[in-house]
C-alpha cells in the first residue's frame, strides 16, 4: 500500500510540475497571455484614447496610423475578452493609468453577449480572487491556449505573429466569402444597451474618472453585417442619462473592406483592413 | 455522481481510505463500507430511487432463497416469475410506460379513434436497466441450480449496488462477482496499479475523445438537413467513436475502480472496431449484455437449434428496446440482426474467434478490408441509434446519398477546425495504442517498473486536462 501511495504522490508531483511548466510556457510564448501580463504591469500611462474590446478590437486598430495624426493610444483589447472581462480590465487599468477617452468596441457579431458572465482566464489569473477548484489547474484554466501554442510549433504564420503597439499582427489573410444575411435588419435595440450591467459599469467608471466614452459595434464579415444606421444611435444609461452608440457593423460602413485582402479570419480584420478601419475612425470623427 | 466530477474526485479517496483502513475488521465491515458508499454514490443523483435498488435487492435475495429451498417445481417457477415481474415491472413502468401509451394513442388514431390518456412525468432512474438485469440473472441462476443463494444480505446488497458498475455496467453475473464479496479483500499492489492505468485510459477515451466527438456529432446531427454528404458521413463515423469511447471508457473506469478495491469485473469491450465481421463485433461489444441475452433469452428460446433466425431477431430487437423506448433503437437492433444474418445462415458467424492478426504487427490487406467494411456497416446502424426518430435517420441517409459536390468542403461555422483536427488525431492515437494492446484486457496494460510508463501517464493526463470536451454525461446513463 505504501508503495502504491508513494507512486500516486509522485504522479501528483509530476503533474504539478507539468502544470507549472505549462503556465510558464503560456505566459512567455502566447501573445494574449503576454499582452495581459504587460497590461497588468502598466503604470502612469497617459494616452488620448484607450481602445477596449475583444479580438475584433485587438486586430482592428493600427496605432501607427494614429501616431501619424499625433494621437497617442493604447489597445487594451484581448482575444476572447467579453464585456465582463473588459469591465475587470478597466477597473484595474484605471487604478494606475488615466486615458482621456475610452473607445469601447462591442463584438456582438461574434455572439459576445453584453452580460455573458464569464471572465477570460488570462484576466482572471491576474485579477480574480483565488479559489481552490479543479478549474484553477493551469492546464484546465488555460486549455485553449494550448491550441495556440501548438499552432506556433506547426505554423509559420503563427510563429511570426506578434503584438505591434497593442495590435495582433500576422501575415495571414482569409477572404470573406460569406454573403449578406441581414441587410434588412435595421432595428436598433436600445434596451439591450440601457439594461446591460457591464456596459453601465463601464459607463459609471468613465463618469467617476471624467473619461469620455464612445461605444461602437465592431464590424464583422458580410454575413454578420446589418442595415442598422451607423448613428449616433441614442440609448440611456441606468441613471437615465443620454448615451450614443455607433453601429460600425452597418454594411455601408463596411463597404470599404476588400473581401479578398482585408480579413484575417471570420469578422477579424488583418493589418490592411485595420489600416482602413483606423483611418475611417479618424476621418469619420469617431475618435474626437 | 459522475466519475468525471469533482464530487467523485473527493468521494473516491475517502472511500478508498476507509475501505482499506478497516481491512482487518473483516469482510462484513468491508461490505458494509462498500454498500454505504454505493448508496451515497447513487443517492447523490436522486435519493428517492435508492428505494428501487433496495426493493430489487430484498425481493431477489428472499425469492432466490425460497426458490433454492423449494423442491416443488411449480412453486419454484412461480417464485421465479415473481422476481421477473418485479424487476421487469419496475423497468417497464419507468422506462416504457409512456412509449407504449404513445403507441396505443397512435394506433387508435390510425383506426379513427382519438384517446387522450395522461402521460406520466417519470424520470428514468439511472442504471435501472443494468441493476435489474444483474439481480434477475442471480435469481435465474439460482433457479437453474447454477448458484447457491447467499445468506448474507449485506454482501448481496453490495453486489447489486457495487458503485463502480452500478449505473452503466458491466452487468456482472452473480457467479463471478458475488463470491468476491464473501472473501476478505487484501490490497494487491499490481492490481491497484493496473486499475489506475485502466481508469486513466477510460478517462482519456471518455473525456478527450467521446466528449469532443459529442460536440461535433451534436452539431452535425442537429443540422443534418443543411450539410453535405461527406460531413454527414464524418458525423456518423464520429458518433461511432463517441459511443465506443464513451461506453468502453466508462467500463474501463468501472473495472479499474473495482480493481482498486480488490475486485475483478468482467471485460466488457474487447476492441470491437478491430472485428472482421458483424458476428465478431457482437462478441466484442458490450460483452456483458450480449452474453446476458445469449444465456437468458437466446438459449431459452431454442438457441441455434430451434428457429435460430427467429431467435436471432428477437434477441437483437429486444436488445435494441433495452437501450431505450424509441423505434430508433428497435430499428438499430433489427438492422444488426440483418447484418449478422448472412454469416449466421452460412454458419460463419463464429469464424473469427481469435484476435485479428494475432502475433503480427499489422493486419493483412483482406483483414484490413474486412475491418473497414465491418466498421462501415456498424456505423450505418449507429445513425439509427443516434437519430431523434426514424424520420430523422432516414433524412440523414437521404442527405448522404444526395452527394452535393459544392457543399463537400462546408464545415458548420460553429466547428473549430483546429480542434476538429485534434479530435481526429486523438482518435488515431487511441486506435494505434489499442491495436498494439488488442490481445490485452485494456489499452494501457504496461509492464511494471518501466520508466517510459511515465511518458504515457504524463501524455494521457495532460491530454485529459487540456483537451477534455465540455460534455460530461455518459451516454449509457440514459439506458
Amino acid at each position: 500500500m505504501k508503495r502504491f501511495l508513494f507512486k500516486l504522490f509522485v504522479f501528483g508531483v509530476v503533474m504539478a510540475i507539468a502544470n507549472i511548466a505549462f503556465l510558464k510556457i503560456a505566459q512567455n510564448y502566447e501573445v494574449n497571455f503576454k499582452k495581459a501580463d504587460k497590461i497588468h504591469h502598466l503604470k502612469d500611462q497617459e494616452v488620448d484614447i484607450l481602445f477596449v474590446g475583444s479580438s475584433l478590437m485587438f486586430d482592428a486598430i493600427n496605432a501607427d496610423v494614429l501616431e501619424e495624426e499625433n494621437i497617442s493610444s493604447y489597445n487594451l483589447a484581448l482575444a476572447g475578452a467579453n464585456l465582463k472581462t473588459n469591465t475587470i480590465q478597466l477597473e484595474n487599468y484605471l487604478r494606475h493609468n488615466r486615458p482621456k477617452k475610452i473607445f469601447l468596441g462591442l463584438s456582438q457579431v461574434v455572439r459576445n453577449d453584453l452580460d455573458f458572465d464569464r471572465v477570460l482566464p488570462v484576466v482572471d489569473y491576474y485579477y480574480g480572487a483565488p479559489t481552490f477548484s479543479y478549474r484553477e489547474i493551469p492546464m484546465v484554466k488555460f486549455r485553449w491556449l494550448s491550441n495556440e501554442l501548438i499552432k506556433r510549433v506547426f505554423s509559420k504564420n503563427h510563429r511570426n505573429s506578434h503584438v505591434h503597439k497593442g495590435q495582433f499582427r500576422t501575415e495571414k489573410t482569409t477572404p470573406d466569402r460569406s454573403k449578406y444575411k441581414n441587410p434588412m435588419d435595421s432595428i436598433f435595440a436600445a434596451d439591450a444597451y440601457s439594461n446591460s450591467v457591464n456596459l453601465n459599469k463601464i459607463d459609471s467608471m468613465c463618469v467617476a474618472n471624467g473619461i469620455e466614452l464612445t461605444v461602437v459595434q465592431m464590424p464583422g464579415n458580410k454575413a454578420a453585417q446589418n442595415a442598422i444606421p451607423i448613428g449616433p444611435l441614442p440609448y440611456t444609461n441606468k441613471f437615465g442619462q443620454a448615451r450614443m452608440l455607433y453601429n460600425l457593423n452597418n454594411y455601408k460602413f463596411a463597404e470599404m473592406f476588400d473581401s479578398e485582402t482585408d480579413w484575417l479570419t471570420i469578422s477579424h480584420l488583418n493589418v490592411s483592413g485595420s489600416t482602413k478601419f483606423t483611418k475611417a475612425l479618424i476621418e469619420g470623427g469617431y475618435l474626437e | 455522481m459522475l466519475f468525471n466530477s469533482v464530487d467523485f474526485a473527493i468521494f473516491l479517496p475517502i472511500v478508498f481510505t476507509i475501505f482499506w483502513l478497516f481491512q482487518k475488521k473483516g469482510v462484513g465491515v468491508q461490505n458494509l463500507i462498500l454498500l454505504t458508499a454505493s448508496y451515497i454514490f447513487y443517492g447523490r443523483w436522486d435519493w428517492r430511487f435508492l428505494s428501487l435498488i433496495i426493493l430489487s435487492s430484498i425481493v431477489d435475495f428472499y425469492l432466490a432463497k425460497k426458490i433454492h429451498a423449494s423442491d416443488h417445481q411449480p412453486d419454484r417457477k412461480r417464485l421465479l416469475w415473481c422476481s421477473v415481474l418485479v424487476n421487469l415491472g419496475m423497468l417497464g413502468f419507468f422506462k416504457y410506460y409512456n412509449f407504449f401509451l404513445d403507441n396505443f394513442v397512435d394506433a387508435f388514431k390510425f383506426f379513427g379513434s382519438e384517446i387522450n390518456p395522461d402521460r406520466l412525468a417519470v424520470i428514468i432512474p439511472v442504471g435501472i436497466s443494468f441493476y435489474t438485469f444483474q439481480t434477475l440473472s442471480y435469481t435465474i441462476d439460482v433457479y437453474r441450480g447454477k448458484l447457491t443463494p447467499t445468506n448474507n444480505f449485506i454482501s448481496f446488497a453490495a453486489f447489486v449496488s457495487f458503485f463502480p458498475q452500478l449505473v452503466a455496467g458491466p452487468i456482472e453475473r452473480a457467479t463471478n462477482l458475488l463470491p468476491q464479496f464473501d472473501s476478505i479483500k487484501k490490497f494487491n499492489y499490481n492490481k491497484a496499479v493496473d486499475g489506475c492505468r485502466q481508469i486513466l485510459w477510460g478517462f482519456f477515451k471518455k473525456m478527450v475523445i467521446a466528449d469532443n466527438c459529442a460536440e461535433y456529432v451534436n452539431i452535425i446531427f442537429a443540422q443534418s438537413n443543411e450539410l453535405s454528404g461527406l460531413i454527414l458521413v464524418i458525423g456518423a463515423a464520429l458518433f461511432a467513436f463517441q459511443i465506443y469511447c464513451d461506453f468502453s471508457g466508462y467500463s474501463d473506469i468501472a473495472i479499474g475502480l473495482a480493481k482498486l478495491f480488490g475486485f475483478d469485473l468482467k471485460q466488457n469491450f474487447a476492441f470491437p472496431y478491430f472485428s472482421r465481421n458483424v458476428g465478431e463485433f457482437w462478441r466484442r461489444w458490450h460483452m456483458s449484455l450480449s452474453t446476458w441475452f445469449r444465456d437468458y433469452l437466446y438459449i431459452p428460446l431454442g438457441g441455434s437449434k430451434n428457429k435460430a433466425i427467429r431467435n436471432l431477431f428477437i434477441v437483437f430487437i429486444v436488445s435494441g428496446f433495452w437501450h431505450g423506448a424509441n423505434w430508433t433503437f428497435i430499428m438499430w437492433g433489427a438492422l444488426n440482426a440483418l447484418l449478422i444474418l448472412p454469416s449466421f445462415v452460412l454458419k460463419k458467424n463464429r469464424k473469427f474467434l481469435n484476435t485479428v492478426a494475432e502475433g503480427k504487427l499489422l493486419p493483412s490487406i483482406p483483414e484490413l478490408g474486412m475491418m473497414i467494411l465491418t466498421f462501415l456497416l456498424i456505423t450505418v446502424t449507429w445513425v439509427f441509434f443516434r437519430a431523434e426518430n426514424l424520420q430523422h435517420a432516414i433524412q440523414y441517409f437521404s442527405h448522404i446519398v444526395q452527394w452535393d459536390m459544392h457543399a463537400i468542403i462546408f464545415i458548420p461555422p460553429t466547428i473549430n477546425v483546429f480542434e476538429y483536427g485534434m479530435t481526429f488525431l486523438f482518435i488515431s492515437i487511441m486506435l494505434i495504442i489499442e491495436w498494439f494492446k488488442r490481445t490485452e484486457l485494456h489499452g494501457l496494460v504496461l509492464t511494471n517498473g518501466k520508466l517510459y510508463n511515465w511518458v504515457f501517464y504524463l501524455f494521457i493526463a495532460t491530454a485529459i486536462f487540456i483537451y477534455a470536451g465540455d460534455s460530461s454525461d455518459f451516454i449509457y446513463f440514459q439506458f
